[in-house]
């Protein structure tokens, strides 16, 4: 592993001051909770602009709690994979939001990692992620997916000529639930909140923090599931995965690791709403879900797992 | 067998364990000398240029900063290779020929100064054509990688012919012609590549350094630098893993030690250089080998004659070695083998755990598979009609019911749903033929009075645990329990007893000559001085280590201890002194000798594997591996390297392979995310069997043993998932892409 470079450190002691420290850099310092997706980034130094500073919101009291208001989920921004993984009243109503949290990354990162990390990491790709290429998001010209070996790239094409991919697990369940993302600086709905971008991969402003993720209480009866497929069973990212959450008469189906953002299988949802969940019906789900899909030269394959994924999802919600 | 020896044949833990997991072992990176500087190596943005020009005077202009090309160098050349000439330059000069290649280093105080004074050299390259594949680079207008060197071909195509091939052929009632690619992989260690290096005054240099061989490193760096090898001074480290890539400095492995060499001659002070991941991943590989086969068989399954052609992709340059060797065990009259060696613009082939035999034994395990398929026969029964010797069907059988094969062995695709289970097997058999060269180990064993026994070696464990067997040897020899004796390994050119090194799997049986040899010299010694002392003659009587006696046979009563002796020994007449310490005691010394005769061994590897034919992947459930081994020294070793060698085999089957990129020829994957090393997550069940067939010649009738169970999990593998699924995969890795291509299901 490569050296960091040298970089300003600041303790947020609360929110608003972690938001001042934002604005004050302009841009040029990120925000750091588990570090995990950031510190990798900064050391091979993949970030175009490698912040000058470091704001620290570990130091921020109360952000790390899950709990029902109403009829609402609240989940604090620092919440750790794991204890969103071993919450029993997540495990039991939002059951997706649990498995993916559980299957994320390894042991080790998910006590690290947050879940507002998880949502706001950086996309995948190998060569955006290698000093060895300068891609057109890294300060250099071209896309090399397109022309190279793009096995793990988009299957929905790109988002301004990018091919990468967002790879978060959680994501996908949170979009199947409807959620939405509080920030310092308004409430955000979860279908609104990616967009890749050269920093970052949502819509974050350079002051602006994931405070909360807020999920509305899912209609009675509503079963959910997640699935991902990787080539290794722990440490890996997914070649695709799938969130479903399904009830009598609605279904929102999520897959990732497929386009630059999370993305909604709205078709898919169609196909199922209303129908009994079987074998025939989750098929011609997933047939529905790839129907958009224009795979790349070497990713014909993602197509077929991204299917078998929505189907083999619905019918876990069955 | 069972009571011949006491502690040979028993599982002793590792002696190095307890240092290993306790974090007090200290590995290459931890080595640091007082007022180092920190080197860092420049690798160019493409794989395959002219250079035009390197300037390194703003670098060089940094404060503390030493830079180093071409021009540093003594020599130009400097690794010895296949080729006969040598073509590997420690830096390059005029063009790069892989990503791997070194074109300027730096030295400075920290390694982030040296990160940014890398980043101020201003090197000019001109692209050349990228030749990334074997067989392209056999085409006629392939652009040639070296221009002495016509076809791109390292050597001339070897061709080795036995029987009548065409005859062979015409026998035959049905002919198949199959092609099969294994993958490049990186040996995949933890511990990156390293080196410390300090000049103790302009002609004597010492390295640090984690290496199976700092005796073969030292006569290396010698070379290069034009210095005799005693004023070179190697001391090697606790090996971080290694599977080949520590093995010595050839083969692109080592430049990096030469380079920390004329760093720390131009900045006058130490200099350490540690290889990150990223540069290392991609400088050296196992060979991957594209084998194209014509077979011929008859109906009842015979095979009348095959011709194969292994194409070894050598890589940018022929440092590496490999072996072309056949370990089949399916007899076949009439064959023909033709090897060639190529030139391309990939990491150099080089040594990985049995080198090219795994990727030769892939296609053939099929082929095998195929035609005991096609003539409607359970390939356990085949493999037994056709392996004849019994020795070789005896792995065979004791896999097959531990397995359970025959009640788990269905028609091909009969599975029923998505999730498709399947068996297969493959079995490999061969003389060792590592064991017809030797290796030459130097062991010492010393006697003090005081009743301690200390073994002096140079052994190098890169995991395989052979310096636990050799203290039991030891033991085993001189009649004391395991613990009596303590085993010094480290390795310092300058003090320890040579080593070839360890390589090949020979390590434990070369060990084993030369430790019985220090023993016996060792007895020899004390028998001699006590011969004296007792007034009696050597024959007459018996040494008992556990005593620190020797006594006469025929009157126990009549005794000599070592003490008595040693002086002897040491003075020629005994006198009691206090504090004489280290002087009492006798040192015997021994060398593995020239024998270590050939050994013919069977292994077989079956495998359960479930294919899901939905989304391509490839779960290997069960593996099981008999092995016909010589005596096993230490049985928990032998069973973990077994189970280890399965491991690897599994996820170079699954998902291991280096990738580049088709426009710059820079590796990809050059990191351990998206390089697919596996995790415990990944594996299965595995049990590893073996039959004790001694060894005529070696000592305790010991076999290599560390490198066969690695043999035929690619084959096995493919072979079940073709049970599984009817249909076969002849690329490795099976990733998802290929099974479902194989499936018709993409």
């Amino acid at each position: 592993m490569l050296k960091l470079k040298s970089f300003e450190h600041h303790n947020a002691k609360s929110v608003n001051e972690a938001g001042l420290l934002l604005a004050k850099y302009e841009g040029k310092a990120s925000v750091i909770a588990g570090g995990t997706d950031l510190l990798g980034s900064m050391k091979v130094g993949i970030l175009p602009r490698h912040p000058e500073a470091l704001i620290n919101i570990k130091t921020i009291p109360g952000l790390s709690y899950i709990k029902e208001e109403g009829d609402t989920l609240k989940i604090g921004a620092l919440t750790t994979l794991a204890d969103i993984a071993e919450n029993s009243a997540l495990k039991d109503e939002y059951t997706a939001l649990a498995q993916a949290a559980a299957l994320a990354a390894s042991p080790l990162i998910r006590e690290m990692g947050t879940i507002a990390g998880n949502i706001c990491q950086m996309n995948r790709c190998w060569y955006f992620r290698n000093a060895d290429f300068p891609c057109k998001m890294n300060d250099g010209k071209m896309c090399y997916a397109p022309g190279g070996d793009n096995r793990y790239h988009s299957i929905f094409k790109g988002v301004k000529g990018c091919f990468a991919v967002n790879p978060s697990d959680t994501a996908p369940a949170l979009l199947a639930f409807d959620a939405k993302i509080k920030t310092n600086k308004r409430t955000i709905d979860v279908k609104d909140f990616w967009a890749m971008g050269v920093s970052g991969s949502t819509v974050l402003e350079v002051d602006e923090i994931v405070t909360e993720i807020q999920i509305p209480k899912p209609a009675a009866g509503t079963k959910s599931a997640f699935l991902r497929y990787t080539l290794k069973a722990s440490i890996d990212f997914p070649i695709v995965n799938c969130a479903a959450a399904i009830s009598s008469g609605d279904a929102r189906i999520c897959l990732n690791a497929v386009h630059p953002h999370p993305y909604r299988a709205y078709v898919a949802e169609e196909a199922i709403k209303g129908k009994v969940i079987d074998e025939a019906s989750a098929d011609a789900a997933g047939e529905a879900a790839v129907k958009g899909a224009f795979p790349l030269s070497k990713n014909k394959y993602k197509v077929q797992i991204a299917k078998t994924m929505v189907k083999r999802t619905i019918l876990a919600c069955e | 067998m069972a009571d011949e020896y006491k502690v040979v044949g028993k599982s002793y833990p590792r002696i190095d364990g307890r240092e290993k997991v306790t974090g007090r072992a200290k590995y290459g990176a931890d080595y640091s000398v007082p007022g180092m500087l920190h080197g860092k190596l420049l690798m160019p943005p493409v794989a395959h240029a002219l250079i035009k020009s390197i300037d390194i005077s703003e670098a060089e202009a940094l404060y503390g900063v030493t830079v180093i090309t071409h021009k540093d160098l003594p020599n130009t050349f400097m690794y010895p290779s296949i080729a006969g000439q040598p073509d590997m330059p420690v830096l390059a000069s005029d063009r790069v020929l892989y990503s791997g290649d070194i074109v300027a280093a730096v030295a400075a105080e920290t390694e982030e100064m040296a990160q940014e004074a890398l980043k101020l050299i201003k090197v000019e390259y001109k692209p050349l054509p990228l030749v990334m594949d074997p067989e392209e680079a056999l085409q006629p207008d392939a652009f040639q990688i070296h221009a002495d060197r016509q076809g791109n071909l390292v050597l001339s195509p070897a061709i080795e012919e036995k029987g009548d091939v065409e005859e062979g052929f015409r026998q035959a009632d049905h002919i198949i012609e199959r092609k099969f690619v294994t993958a490049q992989r990186t040996q995949g260690t933890i511990e990156p590549l390293n080196a410390t290096v300090w000049w103790d005054d302009p002609d004597h240099i010492v390295f640090f350094s984690s290496y199976q061989s700092v005796f073969h490193t030292r006569t290396e760096l010698a070379n290069l630098l034009g210095l005799p090898a005693t004023h070179v001074r190697g001391i090697g480290g606790t090996i971080g893993g290694s599977f080949g890539s520590k093995n010595t400095s050839r083969a692109g492995y080592g430049r990096h030690i030469a380079i920390a060499a004329l760093l720390a001659k131009k900045s006058g002070k130490p200099v350490k250089v540690i290889i990150p991941k990223e540069q290392s991943l991609a400088l050296v590989c196992r060979w991957p080998v594209p084998t194209r086969w014509k077979v011929g068989f008859k109906n009842d399954g015979t095979i009348t004659a095959y011709e194969v052609t292994t194409l070894h992709n050598a890589g940018a340059y022929g440092t590496g070695l490999y072996d072309e060797f056949h370990p089949f065990v399916n007899e076949c009259p009439n064959t023909r083998r033709i090897s060639k060696m190529v030139y391309t613009n990939t990491a150099i082939g080089g040594f990985m755990r049995a080198v090219t035999q795994p990727s030769i034994l892939y296609g053939w395990g099929q082929i095998v598979d195929e035609i005991a398929n096609f003539v409607k026969k359970d390939p356990l029964d085949y493999n037994i009609d056709t392996a004849k010797k019994e020795s070789n069907i005896d792995p065979l059988r004791q896999a097959a019911e531990a397995f359970k094969w025959k009640e788990r062995w269905h028609k091909p695709g009969a599975g029923a749903g998505t999730k498709k289970r399947g068996i297969g097997m493959q079995m490999a058999a061969f003389k060792f033929q590592g064991g017809s060269y030797s290796h030459v180990e130097l062991a010492v064993v010393r006697a003090f009075a005081s009743g301690e026994v200390q073994l002096c070696t140079a052994i190098a464990d890169v995991g395989q645990g052979t310096p636990t067997g050799l203290q039991q040897m030891c033991a085993e020899e001189l009649g004391l329990p395991f613990e009596r004796v303590t085993h010094i390994y480290k390795s310092d050119t300058a003090y320890s007893p040579y080593t070839e090194g360890i390589m090949g799997s020979h390590s434990a049986a070369s060990y084993a000559h030369a430790i019985r040899a220090a023993c016996a010299d060792l007895k020899t010694q004390i028998l001699d001085a006590a011969a004296k002392v007792l007034q009696a003659a050597a024959e007459e009587l018996e040494i008992d280590f556990a005593k620190s006696i020797v006594h006469v046979k025929a009157d126990p009563e009549k005794v000599a201890t070592f003490y008595q002796i040693f002086m002897m020994h040491r003075f020629g007449f005994v006198v009691l002194l206090y504090n004489i310490g280290e002087v009492c005691h006798i040192e015997g010394r021994g060398y593995s000798g020239s024998a270590i005769v050939p050994t013919h061994d069977a292994s077989c590897v079956m495998a359960e594997v479930e294919v899901d034919t939905e989304t391509g992947d490839v779960q290997v459930l069960n593996m099981i591996t008999a092995f016909n081994c010589g005596k096993a020294i230490n049985p928990m070793l032998l069973t973990s390297q077994l189970t280890g060698g399965i491991i690897q085999g599994i996820m170079h089957t699954r998902a291991e392979e280096m990738l580049y990129d088709p426009r710059n020829g820079k590796m990809i994957n050059n990191n351990y995310l998206e390089y697919k090393l596996p995790t415990t997550k990944d594996i299965h069940s595995i049990s590893a069997l073996y039959n004790e067939y001694p060894d005529p010649v070696n000592p305790y009738g010991m076999k290599p043993a560390a490198e066969w169970s690695t043999y035929c999990t690619g084959g096995a593998i493919a072979n079940a998932i073709f049970n599984a699924t009817g249909v076969r995969v002849t690329h490795e890795p099976c990733t998802p892409d290929k099974v479902l291509k194989a499936l018709e299901k993409i």
